[in-house]
């Protein structure tokens, strides 16, 4: 397999945090969810990644690139589009001007595709960035990271802030995008609905610690939240709990794999103990149960 | 690194007619007064206002992070930067020697020595002082690098003129200066002025490279 990121031993601390010893791979051709609460280490390890940071340790590669290398050859970053949690361009500047910019920026920038874009998105030529909506900043920002020869869209809280509508249509374009074989994307947000819509893998982290990273169909098809008292919750073997949440009335617990659980004795009916209940997790629930059990 | 240039243009573009103005009324003074030599100051010093404001506008939307997730390199970003200052410094002082050129053509005359020397000094005095400032800026940001300024200013004025009354300098040094040929006076001042500010842009490279974004 193919990979688009590779990172290992991913180390970087400040005061107070500690993005600690991270690593993953990020196939080519995929959609990889990046999920945790704020504060997490989503942007920092974004940032690292992107080289816009110096890490301690590990080391990072972006299509290949090894991002501590080669300083001065910049020209591999033509291939990877990049959009933060808002609009980089001065907001005096107008949107027009920006293709102007730009194709002085990268040598494969395609004017048309971004005049495509402009068009597609709705977004008007004449006005200033500032002039526009936090929607249409965000979809300015996707068109530019578009317009080039983007193998590997980066998108850091991209669409944090945006209504459902236009969060969709989002993530309609990133769905398009992937239909190139060799495209990828790597997206970092809190909404955990757009992570569960679109995305191939999801990867989690809390407190600088990457917690997850598997594949979210068989995550969706393998975890469950099992609801039952205290008592039947100390029954399901340790290995299987992802993350446990007790209160008066019982227990849920969220475990590794629902049809294992649903197999044990425990689950069966209990003479004098209401019987388990054993539901789907979503990417929320993950979320949720592993922050509260680390 | 014209891509980045472009972008602080259209930028600073709102300006332009504040700019007009300003200079409409430097004129309207410069006529009355005969005298169009102290425009270059006003329009130099306008020129570094404008770098510093492009940084200002640079640091609200986090443009230099953005721009270094691009096909762009430390030296580039900055680069940019110190093209736009010898781009606005060199407007600045075109239009100050078009100006001094016409108003003695309007009301007679001729430009004097000490006029075409303000044209070199004026300008190559402030690129000193951005020479001096512009690491302070990237280091710290625009606005606590305003008041570097303000300092490295008050520090070239008062050091002007301690220097003469520590070292008790006689009129006669300032003759010489005066009696130098102009190309050599113009080669000294002008290529003082862009050694400072080859060596300033070494330095906010160093410290720009070392920045966590």
């Amino acid at each position: 397999m193919e990979y688009a990121i590779k990172v290992k031993n991913l180390t970087k601390g400040y005061e107070g945090f500690r993005l600690e010893h991270i690593s993953f791979q990020i196939p080519k051709g995929s959609i990889v969810g990046f999920i945790g609460e704020n504060g997490a280490g989503k942007s920092t390890t974004i940032k690292a990644i992107l080289g816009l940071l110096p890490i301690e340790e590990g080391e990072a590669e972006l299509l290949g690139h090894n991002i501590c290398e080669g300083q001065g050859d910049e020209s591999w970053r033509e291939q990877i589009g990049v959009v933060f949690d808002e609009c980089n361009f001065p907001v005096s500047v107008q949107v027009k001007n920006i293709q102007a910019i730009m194709k002085n920026i990268y040598k494969t920038w395609d004017g048309e595709k971004f005049a495509f874009y402009l068009k597609r998105f709705g977004l008007p030529l004449n006005k200033k960035v500032k002039e526009l909506s936090r929607g249409m900043k965000m979809k300015l920002s996707i068109a530019v990271a578009l317009s080039h020869d983007s193998k590997l869209l980066i998108l850091d809280e991209a669409t944090s802030g945006l209504d459902p509508v236009v969060r969709n249509e989002i993530l309609d374009i990133f769905r398009e995008f992937i239909e190139e074989e060799e495209h990828t994307v790597f997206l970092s947000s809190h909404i955990t609905s757009d992570i569960e819509k679109i995305a191939d893998y999801v990867m989690l982290i809390h407190k600088g610690e990457l917690l997850l990273m598997e594949n979210k169909d068989e995550i969706l098809y393998r975890y469950g939240i099992v609801k039952c008292t205290k008592e039947q919750a100390s029954m399901i073997p340790r290995e299987l709990v992802v993350g446990k949440e007790e209160n008066e009335f019982g227990a849920s617990v969220l475990v590794k794999d629902r049809e294992q659980v649903m197999e044990a004795p425990f689950m069966k009916n209990i003479p004098g103990m209401p019987a388990p209940v054993i539901d789907r997790a979503g990417i929320e629930d993950m979320l949720l149960y592993m922050a509260k059990s680390k | 690194m014209k891509g980045l240039i472009l972008k602080d243009l259209f930028a600073l573009s709102g300006y332009a007619k504040q700019y007009v103005i300003a200079l409409a009324f430097m004129v309207l003074w410069s006529v009355m007064m005969e005298n169009a030599s102290f425009i270059v100051m006003y329009l130099t010093l306008l020129g570094s206002m404008l770098v510093l404001t492009s940084i200002t506008m640079d640091e609200a939307v986090s443009f230099s992070r953005f721009a270094l997730t691009m096909p762009v390199s430390v030296k580039k970003l900055i680069g940019a930067k110190y093209m736009l200052l010898l781009i606005t410094m060199g407007v600045g002082t075109a239009v100050s020697i078009l100006f001094n050129l016409l108003i003695p053509l309007l009301k007679g005359g001729a430009v004097s020595r000490i006029e075409w020397e303000a044209f070199l000094v004026v300008p190559a005095v402030y690129l000193a002082i951005n020479a001096f400032t512009l690491p302070a800026v990237f280091k710290m940001g625009a606005e606590k690098g305003r008041y570097a300024y303000l300092i490295v200013m008050m520090a070239f004025g008062f050091g002007i003129i301690g220097g003469i009354k520590i070292f008790n300098l006689p009129p006669s040094f300032f003759n010489k200066i005066e009696e130098m040929p102009g190309a050599v006076l113009g080669a000294v001042v002008g290529g003082a002025s862009m050694a400072l500010l080859a060596a300033s842009y070494l330095v906010s490279v160093k410290m720009v490279g070392k920045k966590e974004w």
